[in-house]
């Protein structure tokens, strides 16, 4: 394996556990716990791994999309400069499902039952996710939210520019992000765990700092685009 | 069921007072700045040989996502010193953001350069630490710089 692929893996895990954990662990646990009790097909740890792994290469599959048109490109600023305006897009729907998560969790306004009269292409796919019981809505969710802004992940993407190729550039992100598996699998399966364990107010309570989070996120997501 | 949402948005106002803090303000507790590069250039001196080292970046101000050019100048006893190996590695203190290191060429007078880009951090993060490295007659010495970025 090339330096450059080592390297990729081996920031993906140092920061999967120092940064990933941090900036995205309320995203991972507010799905994670949202979801926990209504799936019953949990009873196995890989039964628990599935939607993780499902959101994690979705997020992958992005990293080396970006990793791709960054090599073919060669040049980070350029192409960061052009997806900036998504990047943000997504950061604001990430804030919204929190928020949307954190009150199906804590119960605040009944629940998701509003959304059922409402049926527009947003509010559709932000149903399937908080309410559907398939696997594969971990996928699209996480191909989504791999275009969240990460200053870890701009890094690679610098790196997946300076290869020049293609090829190179998602092979680049590609190692990177199986570094990050890891952290964010084991983080998973411990916001489930927890869930399972979490009980009348300490259930509500997480569901509200998911609401705050939510609110936090879209906050500074807003205040970067003005 | 109503007192129970009542209680838990009380308590969860502290928790997530601690998660803010501790992802907004963990930078500015490991770090201060030293070098104000909006202002000028940043001068130190390494070892016990007086070798100066000048940091710079250009063009000002300093912005994140953008294209960089990073200058070194190394002198010792007022000379420009013209055959050390440079290398800058750039982190944000307090955060783990991958590893962006540069070799720096020699340009002229002991002027080093080399280009590259400092990364935004999306939770409002603008302190970053510049190591520089000089490697001259087998020996090598860092030093470093903790500036601000826009």
């Amino acid at each position: 394996m090339e330096l450059g692929y080592t390297l990729a893996f081996t920031t993906g895990l140092l920061g999967g556990f120092g940064h990933c954990i941090g900036m995205c662990g309320p995203l991972v646990a507010s799905y994670t716990i949202r979801s926990s009790p209504s799936l019953p097909y949990r009873s196995s740890i890989i039964n628990n791994l599935l939607p993780h792994l499902f959101y994690n290469i979705g997020r992958i599959t992005t990293y080396m999309f970006i990793g791709a048109v960054m090599g073919l490109a060669g040049s980070f600023v350029n192409v960061a400069g052009r997806i900036s305006g998504f990047q943000n897009t997504v950061a604001i729907i990430a804030g919204l499902l929190m928020i949307l998560m954190g009150l199906s969790i804590s119960g605040i306004a009944g629940g998701m039952a509003w959304l059922e009269r409402h049926n527009n292409l947003i509010l559709k796919f932000a149903k399937n996710i908080l309410q559907g019981e398939s696997l594969w809505q971990y996928y699209p969710l996480g191909a989504l939210f791999g275009f969240l802004p990460c200053g870890l992940s701009y890094t690679l993407f610098m790196a997946a520019a300076g290869t020049g190729s293609m090829l190179s550039g998602m092979l680049t992100t590609f190692f990177f992000g199986i570094g990050t598996l890891p952290a964010l699998l084991l983080f998973g399966l411990v916001a489930g765990y927890l869930s399972h364990k979490l009980r009348g107010l300490l259930y509500k309570l997480s569901g509200i700092i998911i609401i705050l989070m939510g609110i936090y996120f879209l906050g500074i997501n807003i205040y970067a685009k003005v | 069921m109503k007192n129970k949402i009542f209680l838990a948005i009380i308590l969860s106002f502290p928790l997530f007072a601690v998660n803010v803090f501790a992802m907004q303000y963990s930078h500015s507790f490991s770090a201060k700045t030293d070098c104000a590069l909006e202002t000028g250039t940043c001068v130190k001196t390494i070892g016990t040989d007086n070798v100066q080292v000048e940091f710079d970046i250009n063009p000002k101000p300093v912005t994140t996502m953008s294209d960089l050019v990073f200058t070194v100048t190394v002198k010792k006893d007022e000379r420009p010193v013209t055959d050390a190996k440079v290398g800058l590695d750039l982190t944000m203190p307090g955060m783990f953001m991958g590893v962006n290191r540069h070799v720096l060429s020699h340009v002229k007078d002991g002027r080093y350069e080399g280009k590259g880009v400092l990364p935004v951090c999306p939770h409002g993060g603008v302190l970053w630490k510049a190591e520089v490295t000089v490697e001259r007659d087998g020996r090598s010495a860092t030093v470093s710089y903790i500036f601000e970025v826009k």
